[in-house]
């Protein structure tokens, strides 16, 4: 695996659209590894509530079900 | 429902009196040896549990140890959340696990909602006579 010493070089000699689009692409990933819904696509679901929270719902019994492998091994 | 115990209606703004009154349950939630009374608001709207951030610290939860992050909708969409399972007490009813959307909101309500509260729970609501019914499933 490259160190960022290693690709910092070969970063900057990427074009300005490329720079764009990389940090686009890590901004995406981050969010999606916090489960944060992007700013951008928030007014596309404007009908997304608690009420429909399945997703997170999911998540949840599979918290629910750990914690429960935990205590009874 | 037997082994049930019934509830008022909370008035939470005293200038709208009975319009304003909600169900909110007590409850002690637990997490690992640190307690807290609070009061949760009976949601059937929501698919989930919510625990706002000041409470979840208050239980002695750390934020970084929690590895399951979730997404959620409405005005909660625009803060991190991620899963924390607590023991919750009701009156008399034996501890049971809730898992909640420990969210990173300081102003959202404790919520109690379908996953998993009601399906801990079997809750009956007279809204006309501002009291609900509840017993463990």
């Amino acid at each position: 695996m490259l160190t960022t010493t290693q690709f910092a070089p070969m970063l900057r000699q990427l074009s300005h659209s490329d720079k764009l689009l990389l940090l686009n692409l890590l901004v995406a990933e981050l969010l999606r590894e916090s489960g944060i819904v992007p700013l951008s696509i928030q007014d596309d679901l404007p009908r997304q509530g608690l009420h429909d929270s399945f997703e997170a719902a999911a998540i949840l019994a599979q918290a629910l079900k750990e914690n429960q492998e935990l205590i009874h091994g | 429902m037997a082994n049930k115990v019934r509830f008022a209606f909370t008035e939470v703004d005293h200038s709208f009196g009975a319009l304003s009154t909600l169900p909110y349950l007590p409850l002690t939630l637990t997490y690992q040896n640190q307690s807290l009374s609070v009061s949760g608001l009976l949601d059937t709207g929501s698919s989930v549990n919510v625990l706002p951030y000041e409470m979840g610290l208050a239980l002695g939860a750390v934020w970084e140890n929690q590895r399951l992050p979730l997404p959620l909708g409405g005005n909660l969409a625009r803060f991190e959340a991620r899963a924390l399972v607590v023991k919750a007490t009701v009156e008399q009813f034996p501890a049971v696990d809730l898992a909640f959307a420990w969210t990173q909101d300081k102003y959202a309500p404790l919520i109690l909602g379908h996953m998993n509260f009601f399906l801990s729970f079997d809750v009956c609501f007279y809204r006309s006579a501002s009291a609900f019914e509840i017993s463990p499933k």
